[in-house]
């Protein structure tokens, strides 16, 4: 025994041909069979190996197509029901060329082309296999680039039916699947080596041809190859190479931010609930607490304390107070802060509840030097807290609408406050703790307080009406829009043909150069935006009747006909006229019209001088668009941010939305004012109504005024509410405010977008006489056509393209009207007697 | 004197509250309501303002302290909104949450509306106070 034959027993073969009989049979050293040899092979040739004890033996097969060897028997492929792993294996050696398929080694079946049959073939370079199905399914395996040139050591497996593998010298060279192939079948038949049946005869030497009944493995090809010659397949070393990409030292910048870190904050809060039960009480005790640069000074106040607060006006307040002794100077109680609460005290004393009825700053301090008491006026200082603040949080606070085209743009602070607020139905104060707050006019649904004549208003009680001269009914806003509108016109000119071929053949006219008319077509104010469209002279020939004999035009240097488009930009001044009507129907029927008159304008600013000295375009500009109106391109140049369309429509409601807040400020000028019990809770911010036999009121506190008098006790207060009034039937409602619809552009007449010019022909009787303000092609009659030689033109190209007609040139103006209904409110008022 | 940063008595963000002096008040007679406001924001335009627990992401908020629970006004009895008609739909004693971040200058500020539903009676309460979340105060990126 020896390595190789331990190594090809241990893998259980089937079939072993080792070739290394002397003459006659060989012999299956794996199971006796004989294999009767036809032909003349040469016996005992230099085997591929001699490790297995054959004495390096083997055999070469001839090209007679005689020499092989077949099995005496038939034998089935397979010894068990395994049918789906096989495996054969020989060294072979050939220096044929021929056809795959053809130079068989192994075949197994009675013919080549039975089914259930196989056969295996090598050329020098290549490796087939053949396999037959019992149902006719064929699979075939062909390996090229391999070298069968010197003994090579090939080992097909055939594992899981249909996958094949083929080692060539124990390395797997190529895998695939016998598509279409079921199976090996475990029919017996006939071996055969050397021939496939009765054909295809194999050339070159065999050894040790082994068919094991089994897949075997890579490591078992590589052994078997290892034991037969003493080599081992080469290993594959994978290997993996990293690929690395250099960056220089990177500087990297940095931003360091500070961070202020405010810990959770913690507000207190001062609540004061008021007890009508006290603070109205018929015999109430109470005091007033007077905190001056944070100081109570209550105990230095003398006389009376009086605070006054109306809508969009500044609080007052006015005190006196008896100094320590000593030197004084009373500017040292100017711009101080003052607060002054109203107390109600137990009869021990004790303070029962306080409210705050002013928050401010002492403005002036007067000093009585007779009387040693120092007045000192106070005030919230509305206006000078708002001239103070930035406009962006006056946006926020008041809200409203503004514009530069309706307002000063240079108003400081105040002026922009009123401003904003003159757009909206509502007024600012300054709260009593000092807050400013923005309210609506209109009274509440359900007022906050009601006072009855039980509230004893002691005669107290004043109805001012407002007047006819201070009502409004109409506004009528004129509003110009003035911008650029930019146009481009696009025209189609024709140089027809008037002429005709023959009649140029027969002399009747020159034909024009094309030169000519690129000149005519580049030399006037208008573009031309496209290619000239030539109609070009025919090819040589024989045309017309009679006969005329043309030689062509081969350099295409003239035309019949040409046609290109032309373009002219200009810019026009347009203007939108705006009629805005903002009215109040209601007060109109009542009052009859009360009408005033507003004007305003915005010109959108735009250089067009630019546009219209541009002439190398080739297309309408940007954005513009062809106008049904015009039958122009055109485009208009309203989007600037500051004096664009968007910016005049937000002016335009601007505009509406002050007609309309000062007409239903005017409207809300009737004032009722009385003095009821002192009650503390009622401030601006309130809807008061009266109830009393004689009158009834609802409205919002317009103003208020309460002087607290501790030298004899009493408390004066006395408050004016505003009451909007229309007396008409109620019908208005409002018109939401929003800018107008654009007016539409004019319909211009249509002056035609194409141009045609002709052929005026000079030399012949009856042609008028030339005119220097012709267009066209004009050029004379030639040879016999030429009836006149007197009457000869000048011959030239000359294009005049019509002139923009002067109503799409001038300024234009559209109009537009737009009526804005405003519904007054009717608080209520009845009066009986 | 202890300045509270970032809240304002005033729209133009110049009077900074102070806790020393200055007090959130709101009177109301019993059974009605009174309401007040200020402002959180910083003057400096190119500032920002967002919550120390997790800047841009957590909001700044403000909610109500009862330092007597059980006794006089109660949480129950406060509101807050950013606007004052949303006072009357807001949740009494809920947080209000104004943003994560609050850009700088005056008109960015954001301006907060209290409420008291008197139902107490007469009398002064100090009990009551508005908390505001930690936050930081720095450029914006």
């Amino acid at each position: 025994m020896t390595a190789w034959t331990d190594a090809v027993d241990a893998l259980s073969p089937r079939i072993w041909l080792r070739f290394d009989e002397a003459s006659g049979n060989l012999t299956d050293d794996a199971n006796a069979r004989v294999f009767t040899v036809t032909g003349s092979p040469d016996y005992g040739v230099a085997g591929a190996t001699d490790a297995g004890g054959d004495t390096n033996d083997a055999m070469t097969w001839g090209a007679d197509s005689v020499d092989y060897a077949i099995s005496a028997l038939n034998y089935a492929l397979h010894g068990s029901s395994d049918t789906v792993n096989y495996s054969l294996a020989f060294f072979a050696k050939t220096a044929t060329t021929g056809t795959p398929g053809t130079d068989c080694i192994w075949h197994w079946g009675a013919t080549y082309n039975q089914n259930a049959s196989w056969m295996v073939s090598v050329t020098d370079t290549q490796f087939h296999a053949r396999f037959k199905d019992v149902f006719g399914g064929v699979g075939t395996v062909t390996v090229t680039g391999l070298d069968f040139s010197d003994w090579a050591f090939a080992v097909l497996v055939i594992s899981s039916t249909t996958a094949w593998t083929l080692y060539v010298d124990g390395v797997s060279v190529d895998s695939g699947t016998l598509t279409g192939f079921a199976g090996i079948s475990p029919t017996t038949d006939k071996m055969c080596v050397g021939r496939a049946g009765n054909t295809g005869n194999f050339e070159g030497s065999l050894d040790e041809l082994i068919f094991f009944p089994s897949a075997l493995g890579a490591d078992d090809v590589a052994g078997l190859y290892a034991a037969a010659t003493g080599n081992y397949p080469p290993d594959t070393l994978p290997m993996t190479l990293q690929g690395w990409l250099s960056h220089p030292q990177a500087t990297l910048p940095m931003t360091l931010q500070t961070i202020t870190a405010h810990a959770q904050a913690t507000l207190p809060m001062l609540l004061q609930g008021l007890d009508p039960a006290v603070t109205q009480a018929a015999v109430a005790a109470w005091s007033v607490r007077v905190v001056f640069d944070a100081v109570d000074i209550s105990d230095q106040v003398v006389g009376a304390v009086s605070v006054e607060h109306e809508e969009s006006s500044s609080g007052l307040a006015t005190f006196r107070i008896y100094p320590p002794a000593g030197a004084l100077d009373p500017n040292d109680y100017e711009n101080k802060s003052v607060r002054i609460d109203y107390e109600t005290r137990s009869s021990a004393g004790a303070v029962t509840s306080r409210s705050r009825r002013f928050t401010g700053i002492s403005s002036r301090a007067v000093f009585d030097p007779d009387s040693g008491v120092l007045t000192i006026d106070a005030t919230d200082d509305l206006q000078g807290v708002l001239e103070n603040t930035p406009k962006a949080a006056i946006d926020n606070v008041i809200g409203g609408l503004w514009s530069e085209y309706v307002f000063d743009a240079t108003a400081d602070g105040w002026q922009y406050a009123l401003d904003r607020l003159s757009t909206i139905a509502s007024e600012m104060h300054i709260d009593n703790y000092g807050v400013l707050v923005v309210v609506p006019w209109a009274a509440k649904t359900t007022a906050d307080f009601t006072l009855t004549d039980a509230g004893r208003f002691e005669d107290s009680m004043r109805l001012s009406r407002a007047t006819r001269r201070d009502l409004l009914t109409e506004v009528t806003i004129t509003w110009d829009f003035r911008f650029t509108r930019l146009r481009h016109r696009e025209v189609r000119v024709a140089f027809r043909d008037t002429v005709g071929l023959c009649n140029y053949l027969n002399g009747a006219a020159e034909f024009a150069a094309k030169e000519m008319v690129y000149a005519a077509a580049d030399g006037n104010p208008w573009t031309r935006i496209s290619a000239i469209d030539f109609t070009d002279l025919p090819a040589a020939g024989a045309y017309c009747t009679p006969v005329r004999v043309w030689i062509g035009d081969p350099r295409k240097l003239f035309c019949l006909a040409a046609s290109w488009t032309a373009g002219r930009r200009w810019a026009q001044t347009v203007t939108e006229v705006y009629t805005l009507r903002v009215y109040a129907p209601d007060l109109e029927e009542a009052i009859g019209p009360q009408a005033i008159a507003e004007s305003y304008g915005v010109e959108a600013t735009y250089d067009a001088s630019e546009y219209e000295r541009d002439t190398a375009f080739s297309g309408p500009p940007t954005g513009a668009s062809l106008s049904t109106k015009s039958n122009d391109y055109q485009i208009d140049a309203t989007d600037a941010e500051r004096d664009g369309r968007t910016a005049m429509e937000a002016a335009q409601e601007c505009a509406i939305a002050k007609a309309r807040t000062t007409m239903l400020e005017r409207a809300r000028r009737n004032r009722l004012t009385l003095s009821p019990v002192f009650n503390p809770a009622i401030t601006l911010a309130a809807t008061v109504r009266i109830n009393t036999p004689y009158l009834i009121a609802k409205g919002k506190v317009y103003a208020l005024r309460e002087v607290f008098n501790p030298v004899d006790g009493s408390v004066d207060f006395e408050i004016t509410l505003a009451l909007s009034r229309h007396g008409g039937s109620g019908l208005a409602s409002d018109t939401p405010v929003a800018a107008p619809a654009t007016p539409e552009q004019t319909q211009e007449t249509d002056t035609g977008r194409s141009y045609v010019i002709e052929t005026r022909a000079g030399g012949v009787t009856g042609a008028p006489a030339d005119d220097e303000s012709w267009d066209g092609w004009i050029t004379n009659a030639y040879g016999p056509a030429q009836t006149d030689p007197t009457n000869l033109y000048r011959e030239r190209f000359k294009l005049r393209m019509p002139e923009i007609e002067e109503a799409a040139r001038q300024a234009t103006e559209v109009v537009q009207d737009a009526d804005f209904e405003v519904e007054i409110p009717q608080d209520e008022l009845t009066m009986s007697n | 004197m202890t300045v509270i940063a970032n809240v304002y008595k005033d729209a133009a963000l110049t009077e900074a509250f102070d806790d020393a002096v200055d007090t959130f008040s709101a009177q109301a007679v019993d059974g009605s309501f009174g309401t007040g406001s200020f402002w959180v924001g910083t003057p400096t335009a190119t500032n920002q303002i967002q919550a120390t627990s997790d800047p841009g992401v957590d909001p700044i908020e403000v909610s109500f302290d009862d330092s007597a629970p059980g006794s006089g006004v109660e949480e129950s009895h406060m509101r807050l909104a950013l606007t004052e008609g949303g006072l009357a739909g807001a949740t009494p004693g809920a947080t209000l949450g104004l943003g994560t971040t609050i850009l700088g200058g005056s008109g960015n500020a954001v301006r907060v509306w209290f409420r008291w539903d008197n139902s107490t009676g007469g009398g002064e309460s100090t009990e009551m106070r508005m908390q505001l979340t930690a936050r930081n105060e720095a450029a914006i990126p």
